[in-house]
């Protein structure tokens, strides 16, 4: 199973379920754009997340779902999703944690500035909408160890944000609904964010957007066309414990 | 309606077969359309199979844990313009030694494209030579250099855009010295592109602008770009030049470089455009006089707002408010309001 705290899997479980209600209503619908992009955003966040909680099976399933959906094949879907559903059979919808098993009043606590030889591997958040970039970027920070949660939709990134510890954000500038400015500064107001290193890796060249970003509380600025390995350097650096 | 037709009427059979004729051709088009549509997502599907087979690969060269080997076993010979364009793209993401991993992993791809390079159409050599620049600049750069002179306009522009964007003052000034040629291109792009080489491209550019047979359209070209540079050194030899030159985009561009970097000792060159009869000339004049002069009175403001062009005084605003000269700007707009 998995070593994580009660709170975090409960947290987890009516995250998944939810998902999975959404996912049974909407592949009966027809499979319109907005409601394909929605289906895939859903059963991404479910591969990622259920591998993360220590739940394989669902995250394979889900995987599926999500890969179905990329080779438009939408007669697949149906068996698919009813696969999923067997794969979180034995996940009864947990029940509402007592007073004493909740989570502490903030929801999100802040990320341990490293993680621990015993602890889970430091998340990052990743919000960039090219997948090229993406491929870059989340190769690099696995292979050092880090756990990336990509995703492309700024409000997303804001629901990612809330419901774990995010040890330090990457931002595009450009993203569809809130874009990187929007969201690093929404971030900054929540408490759990004030300190989290917060890096914009951007197309935009201008020495005003570089300027605004920091303004509003980015911790680095990042041009595109980048390196990977100065990128990785610079999250290194800001992510290393306090001498 | 009775349109006066019966059956066997030659006219209603004509008709017939008229309706029958262009539902035929539009059930033709549609099932073309469709057909190509089916083709088009099938080549898509295949493509992103490739790059699924080959991301993995690229991204254990790109960190330095597979060797180059491991990604070109997988590229097929078929494959390889596809795969060209499959790193073109991975490398205008890319900078510093991952750019130059890209680079090394393509070389020995480049060569059958610039073999090909002759025998294939316009597009598709600009299309060759924008690869070779992004991928092959050292290897390539005479057959780049090259293609400036290319009969067609769409392949000499990517090989100008290339020369200019590799950063080398040597490489951009091919495309100094070729200027004339791109004369239907607007020369405010064309001065971006030398201005984006960097300083170290001044000095070919101020050669080029004082160059007395030099086509007086690419001279123009080489001061904007000097004036984009802010190149405080062109200021003498622009002030110099103005009175000896008739070519209205030269002075009009000379005018401009002293707006941004002139000193007010070139104030008596620039005076006498003043009164020059053709009003772009006057407006730069005006606008370079009120930015450098210290002693711009009322009575040069009354003759910036009685000129016959409109654009005199405005240009004249917009210099002063770009040097943040507001009290200027705020007697102009007084003048202005009790005309």
């Amino acid at each position: 199973m998995n070593d994580l705290p009660d709170d975090l899997i409960h947290e987890f479980k009516v995250a998944a379920l939810a998902a999975l209600a959404e996912l049974r209503q909407l592949q009966e619908a027809a499979l319109a754009p907005g409601t394909m992009s929605r289906l895939v955003r859903l059963s991404h966040q479910l591969k990622g997340s259920a591998g993360s909680y220590g739940f394989p099976k669902i995250s394979t399933a889900a995987g599926l779902v999500e890969k179905s959906l990329a080779a438009e094949v939408p007669t697949r879907l149906a068996k698919l999703v009813a696969q999923l559903e067997l794969a979180t059979k034995g996940m009864a919808a947990p029940p509402a944690l007592s007073v004493s098993e909740q989570a502490p009043v903030e929801p999100v606590a802040a990320a341990p500035a490293v993680a621990t030889p015993a602890g889970p591997p430091p998340v990052i958040l990743f919000g960039e909408d090219d997948p090229m970039v993406v491929a870059l970027v989340k190769d690099r920070l696995e292979r050092e160890g880090f756990q990336v949660r990509h995703l492309v939709n700024g409000n997303d990134i804001l629901a990612a944000a809330s419901a774990e510890p995010i040890r330090l954000v990457i931002l595009d500038a450009k993203l569809p609904g809130l874009d990187g400015f929007d969201i690093l500064t929404r971030l900054r107001k929540l408490p759990a964010y004030a300190e989290t290193p917060i890096v914009l890796l951007t197309a935009l060249t201008g020495a005003q957007d570089a300027v605004r970003a920091f303004e509003l509380g980015a911790n680095d600025y990042i041009r595109k066309p980048f390196s990977p390995a100065e990128l990785i350097a610079r999250i290194k650096n800001l992510t290393k414990p306090p001498r | 309606m009775n349109l006066g037709l019966v059956t066997g009427d030659p006219l209603l059979l004509a008709l017939l077969f008229g309706v029958v004729g262009l539902l035929s051709v539009a059930l033709a088009l549609v099932g073309t359309a469709y057909r190509l549509r089916v083709r088009n997502n099938r080549t898509q599907r295949e493509w992103e199979r490739r790059e699924v087979l080959w991301d993995p690969a690229l991204l254990g060269v790109l960190a330095g844990t597979a060797p180059d080997q491991a990604l070109h076993a997988l590229v097929a010979a078929a494959d390889r313009f596809f795969f060209i364009d499959y790193l073109l793209r991975y490398a205008r993401r890319l900078d510093g030694d991952e750019r130059a991993t890209i680079e090394r992993i393509a070389a020995p791809y480049l060569a059958p494209l610039a073999a090909s390079f002759t025998k294939r159409d316009d597009e598709f050599r600009a299309r060759a030579v924008r690869t070779l620049g992004l991928l092959g600049q050292r290897d390539y750069r005479e057959l780049i250099v090259g293609a400036l002179d290319d009969p067609s306009d769409l392949v000499a522009m990517a090989a100008a855009r290339s020369l200019t964007q590799s950063g080398s003052p040597d490489l951009a000034t091919a495309v100094l010295d070729r200027l004339p040629r791109f004369h239907r291109w607007r020369p405010s792009l064309l001065a971006s592109m030398l201005a984006r080489v960097g300083p170290d491209m001044a000095p070919p550019l101020r050669a080029a602008f004082q160059n007395p047979d030099g086509d007086p359209a690419a001279r123009a070209v080489a001061v904007e770009a000097l004036t984009e540079l802010n190149d405080l050194e062109a200021a003498d030899p622009a002030a110099a030049l103005l009175a000896g030159t008739t070519d209205r985009n030269l002075v009009v561009a000379l005018l401009g470089l002293l707006l941004a970097t002139g000193r007010t000792e070139h104030l008596s060159a620039i005076r006498p455009l003043l009164d020059a009869p053709e009003a772009p000339v006057r407006a730069r004049a005006f606008a370079a006089v009120a930015r450098l002069d210290r002693a711009f009175s009322a009575a040069d403001i009354q003759r910036v707002l009685a000129d016959e062009s409109p654009w005199v005084p405005i240009r004249v605003v917009e210099a002063l408010e770009a040097v943040g000269a507001t009290r200027l700007v705020a007697q102009i707009n007084a003048a202005h309001r009790l005309l």
